[in-house]
């Protein structure tokens, strides 16, 4: 079939759909045991993103748990708790909270519902960030720096504030470019499959 | 309710017997790039494989089928136009657009390229209506795999009709 033979007297093609299906193909070259051993190999790596995370946190939690045991006041002891604490309230969330929506059923929801969950999911993760991710660790982290300045010489002092309120700034940048995130997550939202 | 191995195996070898060419046309009117098509094909592979444990029969294989393979598509184009900053079009503004320089250059392709840049242009809610469309998917076998209802399916491909009638009848008038 030459390429005239695909037109009607208007030059548009007849049969858009035979023109489609036609094409030439090369085929997919993966076998059943690749695809099984890429299925694996992609498990693996989800798993291994999320221990990066928990292993961080548990750094964070040996770490104070080592000051908290041998803190020489108890408003820095209770600092260290606090941080441990919040740490552990963060690790809790994000394992509640994360999941891949690349498991099989998710993938299987029509196209109009996965997006929107993927949003959701992503709106979500955005907004709890400064609630459950952030917020926890101020408490144990505003004792913390106070205690360790209250301790140490004047000048010194001033130091230890300096960073500690560097800390919280970071902290406050960061929920804020969050919250712009989880805004912007709102409006695909709002649009997605309307 | 999770499916054992075989059963998970025996469904993912139907669904490539059945429906193998049509997700390798699939993956090319979401990605230009051969390489790249390459690759999604291969992760719409696995992912028909991973998903297949969870096969519950809410739909038929085939809406089962189109379904993840879409969504792993658009997945895949939502991250690729993150990286490479494009801009897509809907059918609507596909009506609109006035580009007489584009037709120039499309015109000088062969009908099946033109129909390939058209739909690499769209976002991915009508691309996934185009190609369905253009794989024999009447608008109820649409709307069950995007989640459209009917009516809005029906309004879509008749806009499809109107775009891609104008696309190939102005092309060759140049």
């Amino acid at each position: 079939m030459t390429p005239r033979d695909e037109h009607n007297d208007e030059g548009a093609p007849k049969d858009l759909g035979s023109l489609w299906r036609s094409q030439e193909l090369e085929g997919c070259a993966i076998s059943v045991e690749d695809v099984r051993a890429r299925a694996s190999k992609l498990q693996t790596e989800i798993y291994r993103r999320n221990s990066i995370e928990y292993v961080a946190g548990f750094a964070v939690i040996v770490i104070f748990a080592y000051h908290a045991l041998n803190a020489e006041t108890p408003p820095l002891r209770w600092g260290a708790i606090l941080i441990i604490a919040g740490v552990l309230i963060a690790s809790v969330s994000l394992f509640m909270r994360g999941s891949s929506n690349r498991n099989g059923a998710a993938l299987a929801e029509d196209c109009a519902g996965f997006h929107r969950a993927s949003l959701k999911r992503q709106r979500q993760m955005l907004r709890g960030a400064w609630l459950w991710y952030l917020m926890p660790l101020t408490p144990g982290l505003g004792l913390f720096v106070w205690a360790a300045a209250e301790e140490t010489t004047e000048g010194r002092r001033i130091f230890i504030y300096v960073i500690g309120l560097g800390m919280f700034a970071f902290l406050a940048v960061l929920g804020w470019f969050i919250g712009r995130a989880a805004g912007s997550a709102d409006g695909e939202l709002d649009q997605a499959y309307d | 309710m999770l499916r054992g191995a075989k059963e998970q195996e025996a469904y993912y070898r139907d669904a490539v017997a059945q429906f193998g060419q049509a997700l390798e046309r699939l993956a090319r009117g979401y990605e230009a790039d051969p390489d790249r098509v390459k690759d999604l094909l291969q992760d719409i592979h696995v992912a028909l494989w991973r998903s297949f444990s969870a096969f519950d029969q809410r739909c038929s294989l085939r809406t089962w089928v189109y379904r993840v393979a879409h969504n792993m598509a658009a997945t895949h184009l939502t991250r690729e136009k993150k990286l490479r900053r494009q801009n897509w079009v809907t059918l609507d503004e596909s009506l609109l657009a006035n580009e007489p320089d584009a037709l120039v250059v499309v015109a000088e392709k062969q009908s099946l390229e033109r129909l390939k840049d058209l739909i690499q242009r769209l976002e991915p809610r009508d691309r996934q209506v185009i190609l369905l469309y253009l794989e024999g998917e009447d608008a109820a076998g649409i709307a069950a795999v995007t989640g459209l209802k009917p009516g809005h399916v029906t309004t879509k491909v008749h806009r499809l009709k109107t775009v891609l009638g104008r696309q190939f009848h102005m092309d060759t008038q140049t």
